[in-house]
C-alpha cells in the first residue's frame, strides 16, 4: 500500500515536467536566449583566414549593434582597408568603400569584407525567429554526447544558410554549426573554440558570447578564425548608425 | 522534231553510259554538296533568326533611351503603358508585343563570381522564349515566384549551383549606385549558340526592376513577336510616324544595335527620354557576319562546281563528238539541219547536267534528311552556328536555283562540241567508212 502511495505522489510530482518535455524549437529558443543581451552592444572582431594558395589576410574591425538591431561594421585595418564599413538598418545591408567614396547595396547572404564571415555572424542569435528546428539523433565525440539540431529556414525569412546543422553540449552550448544551401549541398562548417560570459546591464542576466570561432568554407576550403575582444554593453550613440558617421570616419 | 531529238539523246546517253559514268557521278555529287551547303546555310539562317527574335530583339522593336541628365543614359521606357497604347492595334495578323528588360550583372555564389547578360520577362507571356532555351533542370513556369531565377547550365556550372540555391546579382542602377538581389534558382537551362550568353539569366521583369531600382511601369522594350517572319522595315517606319504624330521625340532609323546606340547618344546634349524604333536586322547586325561568311561559302563552292560541271561536260561531249562523226555526218546524209545536230548535242548536255542535278538533289536531300537534328555539334561550332544540333533547312527557290546552275552549266559545257559536231559535213560519213 505504502509503494502504491510513493508511486502515485511520484507520478503526481513528475508528470506535469514529463509532459512539458522541451520541443527541439524551445531548446533553440533558449539557446538565444542565452546567448543574447537586450543592450547596445560593441565589440572587436577579428578575423584571421588562409586561403588553399597559402595566402593569408588579417582584417580588424569593430562591430556596433543597437537594441533595435540596427547594425555597424567599421574596418580599421589592414591600411588598405581601413574606413570600409557595413551598415544595416532593418533589412537593408549597404557596403561602404572608403577609396571610393561610394555606397553598394549588398545582401545579408553575400561574404563580407572579402572574407568567408557573413554579416549574420556577428548578429544576435536569432535561430528560433528564423527556423524551424527538428532534433535529430544525438551524436558521440570522444566520449562526449551532444545532441544535434537541423534547422529550416522558416518561408520568406532572409538567412545566409538556407539551413543549418548544430551540435549543442550539455549545457546547450553550440559547440559545432554546419550551414547548407537550399540544395542541401554544405557551405561552410564553424567550430565554436571558446565563449566567455558577459553580464547584461540592462537585465543583470548573464549570457554567453563567442569568444573564437573557428570557420572553414566546404568548397574551396578556405578557413578563417575569428576572435572577439572589448566587449561593450554601454549605450551607443544612435547617430552610428548612420551613413554619416561612417563616411566621416574618413577624415578622422 | 523535239521530241525524236530528246530521244536520240537520251538513246546516244544510254548508248555511252559507261563511259559517262564517272562524269555522272561528279555532277551528282558535287550537286549534292551544294544542296547540303544550301541546307546548312538555310538552316543557320533560320537558326540566327529565331535566336535574334527570341533572345535579344523582336521583329520590330520600340527601346526608349533614358537620360536622367546629359551624362547618364538608360535603355528604358520610363512608362511602358503609355506606349504600349501607342504601338497596340499595329501589330500584323500572328503577331503580339511583348515587354522586355534587358540588363547587365555579375553573379556571386559564395566566392565563387561570373558575369552575365540578365533577360526579364513577363514569365506567362514567353513560351517561345522557355522553347528555346528549355530548362533542363528545375521549372522555368516557377520565375512567376517573386525573387527567382533562371540560370543557364554555363554559369551553374561557374558558380557551383543547382536548383533552389541562391545566386547573389550586383548591378549599378540608373544613377551608378549599386545595388544587389538574391535570386532563388528555379531552373537551370541549356545555352542556345553565340546568343546563349545573352540569355545567362532570366528573371521576372519585376526582379530586374528592384534590381535596377525602377519604378513599377518602366520596361526595357516592346517586341513584336510573331508566327511567322514577316517584312519588318514598312512596319517600322509606320511605328516611327505614329508615335511622332503622338509626340514621342523617335530617333531616326539606322542600321545598329541598341547597346551600339548608347555611346554615341550619350555624346549628345539632351536628357529626358527618346524612342527608338528597330528591326531584327538592326539588332542582329553584329552577327550578320557568320550568314555573309556561310553565304560567301556556298557561293564559292557553287561557282566551283558550275566550273566542274561545264569542263566535264565539254570534255565528255567532245570526245563523243569526234568518235560519232560518222553518225552525225550520217544524219547530215539523210537530210538533218545543222542546228539541228547542235541541239541533239546541247540536249545530251543538259540531260546529263540535269540527270546529275536531280540525281545529286536526291542524294543531297537523303544525306540532309540523315543529318537534320541527328548531329550534335562542339560547342564552338554551336556558338557559331546558333544551334545545338546541326539543323538542315531546304529552301524551295534556292534548290531550284541549284538545279537551274547545274543544268545551265551543262548547256554552256555542251555548247562548243554541238557548234562543231553541226559544222560536220555529209561526206564524213563516208571518210569514216573510207
Amino acid at each position: 500500500m505504502r509503494k502504491l502511495s510513493y508511486s502515485v505522489l511520484c507520478a503526481l510530482l513528475f508528470a506535469p515536467a514529463i509532459a512539458r518535455a522541451q520541443t527541439a524549437q524551445e531548446v533553440v529558443a533558449q539557446i538565444d536566449a542565452s546567448m543574447n543581451t537586450t543592450s547596445d552592444y560593441k565589440a572587436k572582431a577579428y578575423v584571421r583566414e588562409k586561403r588553399p594558395d597559402n595566402t593569408e589576410r588579417a582584417v580588424e574591425f569593430t562591430v556596433y549593434r543597437s537594441d533595435i538591431d540596427d547594425l555597424l561594421f567599421f574596418v580599421s585595418a589592414p591600411p588598405s582597408l581601413a574606413g570600409t564599413g557595413y551598415l544595416r538598418i532593418g533589412k537593408n545591408l549597404w557596403e561602404y568603400s572608403a577609396l571610393a567614396g561610394q555606397w553598394e547595396r549588398r545582401t545579408r547572404r553575400a561574404d563580407i569584407i572579402g572574407t568567408i564571415t557573413c554579416e549574420s555572424d556577428f548578429d544576435r542569435s536569432r535561430m528560433a525567429i528564423d527556423y524551424n528546428a527538428t532534433e535529430e539523433a544525438p551524436e558521440e565525440v570522444n566520449g562526449a554526447k551532444y545532441r544535434k539540431f537541423l534547422l529550416k529556414a522558416k518561408p520568406g525569412v532572409e538567412v545566409t544558410f538556407m539551413s543549418l546543422r548544430i551540435w549543442v553540449d550539455s549545457d546547450l552550448k553550440i559547440v559545432k554549426r554546419e550551414g547548407y544551401a537550399p540544395s542541401g549541398k554544405p557551405l561552410r562548417t564553424d567550430i565554436i573554440k571558446a565563449y566567455m560570459r558577459l553580464k547584461d546591464p540592462k537585465t543583470g542576466k548573464s549570457f554567453l558570447h563567442f569568444r573564437e570561432v573557428f570557420e572553414r568554407q566546404a568548397e574551396g576550403g578556405t578557413v578563417a578564425v575569428i576572435s572577439y575582444d572589448a566587449v561593450e554593453l554601454e549605450p551607443l550613440n544612435k547617430t552610428i548608425f548612420t551613413k554619416a558617421w561612417l563616411e566621416g570616419r574618413m577624415f578622422r | 522534231m523535239l521530241f525524236p531529238l530528246i530521244r536520240l539523246a537520251l538513246r546516244n546517253m544510254l548508248a555511252q553510259s559507261r563511259r559517262l559514268a564517272a562524269l555522272h557521278i561528279l555532277i551528282v555529287t558535287s550537286t549534292a554538296l551544294v544542296v547540303l551547303l544550301i541546307a546548312i546555310d538555310g538552316g543557320v539562317g533560320r537558326s540566327h533568326r529565331r535566336a535574334i527574335t527570341t533572345l535579344i530583339s523582336g521583329e520590330v522593336n520600340v527601346t526608349g533611351f533614358y537620360k536622367v541628365h546629359p551624362d547618364a543614359i538608360t535603355p528604358l521606357v520610363a512608362d511602358g503603358r503609355i506606349i504600349r497604347k501607342a504601338v497596340e492595334g499595329t501589330e500584323p495578323d500572328g503577331c503580339r508585343w511583348r515587354e522586355r528588360i534587358y540588363g547587365h550583372s555579375v553573379l556571386a555564389a559564395g566566392k565563387r563570381r561570373s558575369e552575365s547578360f540578365l533577360i526579364g520577362v513577363a514569365p506567362n507571356n514567353e513560351a517561345g522564349l522557355f522553347g528555346l532555351v528549355k530548362g533542363t533542370k528545375g521549372d522555368l513556369s516557377r520565375l512567376s515566384e517573386p525573387g527567382t531565377i533562371a540560370i543557364s547550365q554555363r554559369i551553374a556550372d561557374k558558380l557551383k549551383v543547382q536548383v533552389g540555391d541562391f545566386v547573389t546579382l550586383f548591378a549599378s542602377t540608373t544613377f551608378s549606385r549599386r545595388n544587389a538581389l538574391d535570386g532563388r534558382v528555379v531552373a537551370i537551362t541549356e545555352t542556345p549558340g553565340l546568343l546563349g550568353d545573352t540569355s545567362g539569366v532570366i528573371a521576372s521583369m519585376a526582379f530586374l526592376r528592384e534590381l535596377y531600382a525602377y519604378q513599377p511601369n518602366a520596361v526595357g522594350v516592346l517586341q513584336l513577336e510573331c508566327a511567322s517572319p514577316i517584312n519588318p522595315d514598312p512596319l517600322a517606319e509606320s511605328l516611327r510616324a505614329k508615335l511622332k504624330e503622338q509626340g514621342q521625340p523617335v530617333l531616326s532609323p539606322s542600321r545598329e544595335a541598341f547597346a551600339d546606340k548608347l555611346t554615341p547618344l550619350l555624346r549628345e546634349g539632351w536628357y529626358g527620354q527618346k524612342l527608338d524604333v528597330s528591326t531584327w536586322e538592326d539588332e542582329g547586325v553584329f552577327l550578320t557576319f557568320i550568314t555573309s561568311g556561310l553565304g560567301a561559302l556556298t557561293f564559292l563552292v557553287e561557282t566551283i562546281v558550275l566550273a566542274v560541271v561545264i569542263a566535264g561536260i565539254f570534255m565528255a561531249l567532245s570526245v563523243a563528238v569526234r568518235e560519232r562523226t560518222r553518225e552525225v555526218g550520217t544524219l547530215r546524209a539523210v537530210g538533218m539541219q545543222r542546228h539541228h545536230i547542235a541541239f541533239m548535242f546541247l540536249l545530251e548536255g543538259l540531260l546529263l547536267g540535269l540527270m546529275g542535278a536531280l540525281g545529286g538533289l536526291l542524294l543531297g536531300a537523303l544525306a540532309c534528311a540523315a543529318l537534320s537534328g541527328n548531329v550534335a555539334l562542339p560547342e564552338t561550332l554551336q556558338t557559331l552556328l546558333f544551334q545545338r544540333k546541326m539543323v538542315l533547312v531546304l529552301e524551295p527557290q534556292r534548290v531550284v536555283n541549284a538545279l537551274l546552275l547545274v543544268s545551265v552549266g551543262a548547256a554552256v559545257g555542251a555548247l562548243l562540241p554541238a557548234m562543231k559536231a553541226s559544222r560536220a559535213q555529209p561526206r564524213s560519213a563516208m571518210e569514216s567508212v573510207l
